[in-house]
């Protein structure tokens, strides 16, 4: 961009040349309030238009001083004055040739570390500068005190606390800013200094232009812009240099490529020397709880162990309070209106009474008594991401799977799964290559989703009673084990061992809102509900039909002909043919596993689906079954997911392949250690 | 300490803002600061992530708060200082 066609021939249209007419220009970060200051001195009196070749808004108004009239200047919101968006160049440009008379930077109380970066780049300009103070109501709020008085004899330039939206200080910044305007303020402003290693760097640029900087650029602004790279600058600076001394700055500039670096850290050295001197931190409440708390939940060793800790307390609430209620609801509801459904059965056809008994009230009844199972899942991961856990789990996770050498890129999207596996997939859209993008849609579908977790949830207690809690604890820890198993492996192929950091913004800890928690319960419960009254019901009526036909006799079912066909696989993770179809089944939602053993075993209406899966089954093929629920191929949504994502049937097939090979595998070894241990 | 902050981010580990800040003896948002004034100089990328919307994910309900961001930078050039 040429500099001269930003303000050089087309200045603003201001009364700047009238007698006693001032002009003020507002700068300040975005969300600093400066609009609020500017709209409470214009009021009405104001336009609004665009800057010259820009489509940056541009707004002036005026107001009267004393005996001056204003004319007020909003500058475009802007973090420094480094040519790195229109925004930052017109601010710059306006305060340099426009010469404003005073410059008003607003700064905001209560992100003052961010602020003062404008600031520092500010004061090294020649106009004269006021800071306006603004937020300090937020910032008092937030435990922070800022003390103007300190930050001014700091700056050494005026400072005036200002809450700029209730229109407090603002007369004793406009007595500031007349003070200033009258000559009766002389600044003495404490400038930032660039990084010791480069200030010689810094005189040799200096001598070196020195004499060749076109006006009205400050030949000290000039060289620090050079040494950080400012593209306008630069151009601006090899075109009007001789070819020698231009030689001379870019051999210097090559010496100090970091420069960049050097410059931006004198001005941080500064802000926070400042922010040291001028802001007290009492804060003894939220913050520092926060921080406390975190020291152990995000520590590399006490984190995990409490991950693992507060992971086992949800699953044995889970199984403590939410077993029971299940056993209940299926006692109390499902077996007695089976009774009741078989006792009406002189009323319809036989085929309907078993289709109502075994397919339907079997089936998606069966599932349906999870629900106070979820409802307490739900609710307890509801409580932990509203209290703030969540980002402290996730990071503990991430930090676990560095350490695993898996790529954080593939880790975000892996977080996802925890949830559901559809939005981990569509999460690796983050991830820019894409054969790492592949790969990692790849393992995705290891994370254990709720569904899985909620199959856990209903068959670890039938199977282990009292141990349920350490063999749900165990399942996640095996998935997770496979999920970075295969990840490193990502990590060693695609990867090739590049690293990256991941740096992240924990909230605060917070008090929980049950009524947050109320809805997040309702609305997964209800998706629970309508899932089963979709498509588990109609797969449960499907597994009813197969189990029915031929001849009305299970055994000689399609269903146990179809079972009886892949159970020879099924004998090394010692699943028989119908643990194996209710395996199957879970390809369309993986409730389905219980929805369709609760149809197979629908005929044994004394007792409960786990109790009478209980005593047909080993503990061993229990374990079996559930590692394979967990490790086996993605459900249909998923898999629809990976095919739209990936555009390949290739990929699609081999994640379906890879999932089931690593499920028949760890599954049988899982099968053959539990037998060897006699469980 | 914009130098301390980008060795400590080169190494490659995951890290939380409150914890670099023990790490560089100064405040949060300070460290805040030069993160996003490393973002706007592009040597650190802000992750997006939600490309799948919320559903499942176990950050939503803070993402949903009122001034409480999840932000995740990834560091994309290498430093040798």
């Amino acid at each position: 961009m040429n500099l001269d066609t930003l303000h050089g021939s087309k200045k603003l249209d201001n009364s700047a040349t009238e007698a006693k007419t001032s002009r003020i220009a507002l700068v300040g970060q975005p969300n600093t309030g400066k609009s609020t200051l500017f709209n409470l001195l214009t009021g009405l009196n104001q336009h609004v238009g665009n800057w010259p070749g820009k489509t940056v808004e541009q707004k002036q108004g005026f107001f009267t001083l004393g005996d001056r009239k204003i004319n007020l200047i909003d500058l475009p919101g802007t973090y420094s004055l480094t040519a790195n968006s229109p925004e930052e160049i017109i601010t710059r440009e306006f305060i340099l040739r426009e010469e404003p008379d005073v410059v008003v930077a607003v700064v905001s109380a209560a992100t003052l570390e961010r602020s003062l970066y404008l600031v520092a780049e500010l004061i090294a300009l020649p106009t004269p500068l006021v800071i306006a103070l603004n937020m300090v109501d937020v910032a008092e709020h937030e435990g922070l005190r800022v003390e103007a008085d300190v930050l001014q004899a700091a700056i050494g330039v005026p400072v005036v606390p200002i809450t700029a939206t209730r229109a407090k200080g603002i007369s004793d910044l406009l007595k500031v800013v007349m003070q200033t305007l009258e000559g009766k303020i002389i600044s003495a402003a404490r400038l930032p200094e660039i990084r010791a290693d480069h200030r010689q760097a810094l005189k040799e640029v200096i001598s070196i232009i020195s004499g060749s900087v076109p006006s009205p650029y400050p030949t000290d602004w000039a060289a620090l812009k050079l040494l950080e790279g400012d593209a306008e600058i630069t151009n601006m600076m090899q075109s009007c240099l001789p070819d020698g001394k231009w030689e001379a700055v870019h051999d210097v500039l090559r010496e100090h490529d970091d420069a960049m670096l050097a410059v931006a850290s004198g001005r941080y050295e500064w802000v926070v020397r400042m922010v040291r001197a001028a802001v007290a931190r009492p804060r003894p409440g939220q913050i520092s709880l926060t921080e406390r708390l975190d020291r152990w939940a995000t520590h590399p060793i006490s984190g995990p162990i409490i991950l693992a800790g507060v992971l086992g307390i949800v699953f044995w609430l889970t199984f403590t309070v939410g077993a029971p209620l299940q056993s209940w609801l299926e006692e109390q509801v499902v077996v007695r209106l089976a009774d009741l459904t078989s006792s009406a059965q002189g009323s319809f056809p036989a085929w309907i009474s078993s289709l109502l008994v075994e397919g339907v009230i079997g089936g998606v009844g069966s599932v349906l008594t999870f629900l106070p199972i979820l409802a307490i899942f739900f609710a307890a991961f509801g409580f932990l991401e509203d209290v703030g856990y969540m980002a402290r789990a996730a990071f503990v996770m991430d930090n676990l799977m560095h350490l695993m050498g898996l790529h954080g890129r593939s880790f975000l999207p892996l977080f996802l799964g925890f949830g559901c596996n559809v939005p981990s997939v569509l999460g690796t859209r983050v991830i820019d290559s894409r054969q790492a993008r592949f790969l990692t849609i790849l393992i995705a579908p290891f994370m254990p989703c709720t569904a899985r977790m909620a199959v856990v949830a209903f068959l670890a207690p039938a199977f282990f009673g009292s141990y349920a809690t350490l063999v749900a604890l165990g399942l996640v820890a095996l998935s997770l084990l496979v999920l970075m198993l295969s990840g490193i492996f990502l990590n060693l192929v695609i990867f090739k061992g590049q690293r990256s950091a991941f740096i992240m913004e924990m909230p605060l800890y917070t008090l929980p809102n049950w009524r947050t928690i109320g809805m997040l319960v309702w609305q997964r419960g209800l998706s629970f509900v309508q899932k089963a009254g979709s498509t588990i019901l109609v797969l449960s009526i499907i597994v009813w039909a197969l189990s029915r036909l031929p001849d009305g006799n299970l055994e000689t079912s399609y269903l146990a002909g179809f079972g009886k066909l892949v159970e020879p696989i099924g004998q090394y993770m010692g699943l028989d043919w119908r643990l194996m179809v209710a395996l199957l089944a879970s390809f369309v939602a993986k409730e389905n596993a219980i929805a369709t053993l609760g149809v197979v075993f629908g005929n044994a209406s004394e007792a409960t689906l786990a109790q009478t899966l209980a005593t047909t089954f080993s503990p061993a093929s229990g374990l079996a079954f559930l590692t394979a629920s967990m490790l086996f191929i993605p459900c249909a949504a998923t898999v629809a997911v990976i095919r739209q994502e990936t555009g390949s049937w290739r990929w699609t097939f081999l994640n379906l392949g890879l999932m089931l090979f690593v499920a028949l595998v760890v599954s049988s070894v899982v099968y053959s250690i539990a037998n060897l241990l006699v469980i | 300490m914009l130098n301390q902050l980008l060795v400590e981010i080169s190494k490659g580990n995951t890290l939380d803002i409150n914890g670099l800040a023990d790490r560089l003896a100064t405040t949060p948002g300070m460290v805040k600061a030069m993160l996003e004034h490393l973002e706007r100089s592009g040597a650190l990328l802000n992750v997006q992530t939600c490309d799948g919307g919320c559903q499942g994910c176990g950050l939503a309900a803070q993402c949903q708060k009122k001034n409480t961001e999840n932000r995740l930078w990834e560091y994309i050039i290498p430093y040798s200082g």
